[in-house]
């Protein structure tokens, strides 16, 4: 049986190697350590029009410093905690009716889910516009109800305008693992409890949720992970003030060409996330992405 | 309590469907302005969309880009999926960690780490490199998909056929890939997306072609004409008909998983 | 299936990748091929005057507009100079492009145009370092108040109009740190560009912080502030001749001044990019756009205002009165142009205080 998998300790590290080092030299070399890379400039002091290789911590004193950096990194925490909460709240019950109640459109249904994702995330945030704006067409179905008496500019370029945008186009991401992880809940374990008598809400509590956790904070972390990254959003709906730290860090690298500051940028949201990963990691929530 | 689910869930659907609605109303509109009041209706966006060479070799480009992403993709993420659940080797959670990793953290740390990385090698921006990035963030979205289904999947049955006589390649192509085949489906299809629809990475490693997103942006900024939403809407449209054609062809087949 | 085994697959695979990734080596390099990358403004690339320049020199140009000095700047850094032959540099990067060592002498002679520039335009101190030439002169202008004219009894006399708490949300401001200096300008400051630290955050931070809640959107192209104008969602900024010709053509009511404090302003210039493979049809180019025709049809797009004398025979007096091409020294000596600011991460730090704040 010499050969077969898992007769020697050597030969299933070379069988594991064999198979996992095409992928793992790929996300070494064109990830982890461009990403060190990145990282290593967080440490660099930028001058002009160069990038000094000394070590310096000026640009984290910078940013401890600049008031609307502090408000910048608080604003995008915020955000994203709200909208990746607003987008739970959307996604679990429309999750929950697909895995139980679609029947036979299930597989239609998720797919239309998976849909918007084809008609350019750009054109969708930028229809927000269309709906909001001061001549949208909001303004225009509120005028006509009556209900303003002239078209209002409260519902565009602002935290409002921007929130609503990142949940409508986050919410796929949302609803996609938790459907899944709904689907392989074992039916059979929901009615065992319900026939032991739990009330649907116990049943729910007890049962349904556990098991559904690590799809639903695997759907939460990349709700909350797009939204700390995304810069195009806030550009396009975003108001006066509204900027994201992913839009410090986009204009470092594509327009100050500051890239020591921009990494330090991206350090502290590395932090954050890396935080927020060794408490989800545990529950097996990286599995469900 | 079901009604009221339903209700929710049809609330959503329209929340989703909504602002494309409104792409597609739009791009039938007289007006270069993309605001009420809609002055007239019209098909000249359709024709000049379909005659507009930027925004047809963009669209090439990004199916080029996306075909070629995902074909990487596929294949360095099934390898990894295989590896990962079927040999228990020391180091094995970290490693499971550290490929999901790009999926984890936002885009555009992908972007501005992929481009400090080539700039320390001096290679130059172009599509090559945005396909590269789009690898990288499909790679963890098909391993993902692969590993769930590769998990599900008895060893004994690969066993059986080597035990059986067949060779690697026997057991591969008529055990385990017939197995496989709707999840590497899956992923395909979602890091085929994801690469055709990504402009956060892109903008960031992106020479001097044009994918569609990048063309769209560009015009966001320089010009926003209904043209972009007939393109927009057409493309719509073509998906919409791919994924019902393809759901009526899964219908009338017995479902295997 | 046996490690072994499973290792041919693998290795299978690689060959399949391998094959792939050489089957990407085999796109045609654009090297090769006559095909001019130009990184520059909106309007500067135009396919009016861009189509017979091809045709006359089946050469293609290839554009791609930048929404700001600062994006050509990190895009030119970032492609090392291997992305594109030609930029569109204002004053405020010229230099930059220069000290980095993006950027690459001229040959003059071998654009002969150059004879035909407005004196000021020939060899200026914007394009011109260490006594060699690295640029061409494109095109110049002001910096304008515009206005909706529906909004205002009469033309605004100052900037400090854009204080006003009735046009609180109402107003739209560039998102470039460089508008800085126009807040110095404003307080009557001496040396707009060069500001030290305590200026930025004494001053000039009092001034441009209340104007914060002014502005509804910044914008960072002059196509998104023109459909700022026509969506109604603001009634005054500050903008470039180009917005001003674009909604004069959507028929709004529109106005633009210089308001009494004076303005800022920009010039223009082709530079090459070092490495460039296509020098010649860069040269050629370079000297095509200082042509009458083609600089009467960029003006047209534009709104800019011309470089070349080769353009006067083609304009009509009320034209020349416009563009005060027959005043150009006096009128040209009060505008403040864009320069090249050394302490620029300073001007940045502050204007990320600002937005963010």
């Amino acid at each position: 049986m010499l050969g077969k998998r898992g007769s020697r300790p050597a030969g299933r590290t070379w069988g594991f190697w064999g198979t996992f080092l095409p992928p793992f030299l790929w996300l070494s070399g064109f990830y982890l350590v461009p990403l060190g890379v990145l990282l290593s400039y967080a440490f660099l002091r930028h001058e002009y029009v160069t990038i000094l290789p000394e070590f310096t911590w000026d640009n984290f004193h910078q940013i401890a410093q600049g008031v609307g950096y502090r408000h910048t990194l608080l604003r995008t925490v915020g955000v994203a905690s709200l909208v990746t909460l607003i987008d739970l709240i959307l996604a679990f019950p429309a999750a929950y009716c697909l895995a139980f109640q679609a029947g036979r459109f299930k597989g239609l249904l998720s797919l239309l889910i998976l849909l918007p994702l084809w008609s350019s995330y750009l054109v969708r945030v930028f229809a927000w516009r269309i709906i909001l704006g001061t001549n949208g067409i909001l303004n225009s179905l509120l005028v006509t109800l009556g209900v303003l008496e002239q078209p209002s500019p409260w519902f565009l370029y602002n935290l409002f305008s921007m929130t609503v945008t990142l949940c409508y186009v986050w919410l796929p991401f949302m609803v996609l693992p938790l459907v899944t992880a709904l689907e392989r809940l074992p039916r059979r374990l929901l009615e065992a409890a319900a026939d032991l008598g739990a009330a649907p809400w116990q049943g729910f509590r007890q049962v349904t949720l556990p098991l559904v956790l690590p799809g639903l904070l695997a759907g939460c972390l990349s709700v909350f992970s797009l939204t700390l990254g995304d810069y195009i959003t806030p550009t396009l709906i975003g108001g006066s003030g509204d900027i994201l730290v992913g839009n410090l860090v986009a204009s470092q690298f594509g327009v100050a060409a500051n890239w020591p500051l921009g990494s330090a940028f991206a350090v502290l949201m590395l932090g954050l996330l890396f935080t927020l990963m060794v408490f989800l990691a545990r529950r097996g929530v990286l599995e469900n992405l | 309590m079901n009604a009221l689910l339903a209700l929710w869930t049809g609330l959503v659907y329209l929340f989703l469907y909504l602002p494309i609605g409104v792409i597609v109303l739009f791009s039938f509109s007289q007006g270069r302005v993309l605001a009420l009041p809609i002055r007239g209706w019209t098909l000249d966006w359709y024709r000049q969309a379909l005659s507009d060479d930027r925004l047809r070799s963009g669209l090439l480009t990004s199916l080029e880009v996306a075909a070629a992403a995902t074909g990487l993709a596929l294949v360095l993420g099934s390898l990894g999926a295989f590896a990962l659940q079927r040999y228990t080797i020391p180091g094995r959670p970290a490693l499971r960690t550290l490929v999901v990793l790009p999926i984890i953290l936002p885009g555009i740390l992908t972007g501005v780490a992929m481009l400090s990385g080539f700039a320390a090698l001096d290679i130059p921006l172009g599509l090559t490199t945005v396909i590269a990035g789009h690898v990288t963030i499909g790679l963890p979205v098909v391993l993902n998909t692969v590993a769930a289904r590769v998990a599900r999947l008895p060893q004994s049955l690969e066993e059986a056929a080597a035990d059986l006589g067949a060779t690697p390649w026997q057991t591969f192509w008529q055990v385990v890939f017939p197995n496989l085949r709707s999840a590497l489906t899956a992923g395909g299809l979602l890091a085929f997306t994801l690469s055709f629809d990504e402009i956060i990475v892109t903008l960031f490693l992106t020479g001097e072609d044009n994918t569609l997103p990048m063309e769209i942006w560009a015009r966001l900024r320089f010009g926003m004409t209904p043209a972009i939403n007939a393109t927009v809407s057409l493309i719509l449209g073509f998906s919409l008909a791919l994924a019902l054609i393809s759901q009526r062809l899964a219908l009338t087949q017995p479902l295997k998983d | 299936m046996s490690s072994k085994q499973r290792g041919a697959v693998g290795l299978a695979l690689v060959i399949g990748i391998a094959l792939f990734l050489w089957g990407l080596g085999g796109r045609p390099a654009l090297a090769d091929t006559c095909t001019l990358r130009i990184l520059g403004w909106e309007g500067y690339m135009d396919r009016s005057f861009v189509q017979p320049f091809e045709q006359e020199t089946g050469c293609k140009v290839i554009a791609t507009y930048a929404g700001s000095s600062d994006e050509m700047y990190a895009k030119i850094r970032a492609g090392k100079g291997k992305t594109y032959d030609l930029v569109t540099a204002s004053g405020d990067l010229t230099k930059r492009l220069y000290d980095s060592g993006l950027v690459e002498p001229l040959n003059l002679s071998r654009v002969p145009h150059v004879q035909d520039l407005f004196p000021l335009f020939d060899k200026p101190p914007y394009n011109t370092f260490a006594g060699r030439p690295y640029g061409v002169s494109i095109a110049w202008g002001p910096d304008f108040l515009i206005y909706d004219t529906t909004a205002f009894e009469q033309t605004p006399t100052s900037w400090k109009v854009l204080y006003q708490p009735e046009l609180r949300g109402k107003v739209s401001l560039p998102d470039y740190p460089i508008f800085t200096a126009d807040i110095a300008l404003w307080q009557g400051t001496p040396d707009i560009y060069d500001l030290d630290d305590a200026a930025l955050q004494g001053p000039i931070r009092d001034h441009l912080f209340p104007l914060r809640p002014q502005v509804r959107k910044f914008w960072s192209s002059q196509g998104e502030l023109a459909q700022l104008f026509l969506n109604k969602e603001i009634t005054a900024a500050w903008g470039w001749p180009v917005t001003l010709e674009e909604l004069k053509r959507a028929d709004f009511p529109v106005g633009a001044t210089i308001p009494q404090e004076g303005t800022t302003g920009w010039s223009d210039s082709w530079m090459l990019i070092k490495g460039s493979k296509q020098a010649d049809t860069a040269y050629r180019w370079m000297n095509y756009m200082l042509t009458g025709p083609a600089q009467k049809q960029m003006t047209e797009v534009t709104g800019y205002w011309p470089v070349s004398q080769q353009i006067l025979p083609l304009l009509s007096a009320a034209q020349r009165r416009d563009w005060h091409l027959d005043d150009l020294q006096d009128y040209y000596s009060n505008i403040h142009f864009w320069e090249t600011v050394p302490n620029y991460d300073e001007w940045v730090a502050l204007w990320n205080d600002f937005r963010g704040q």
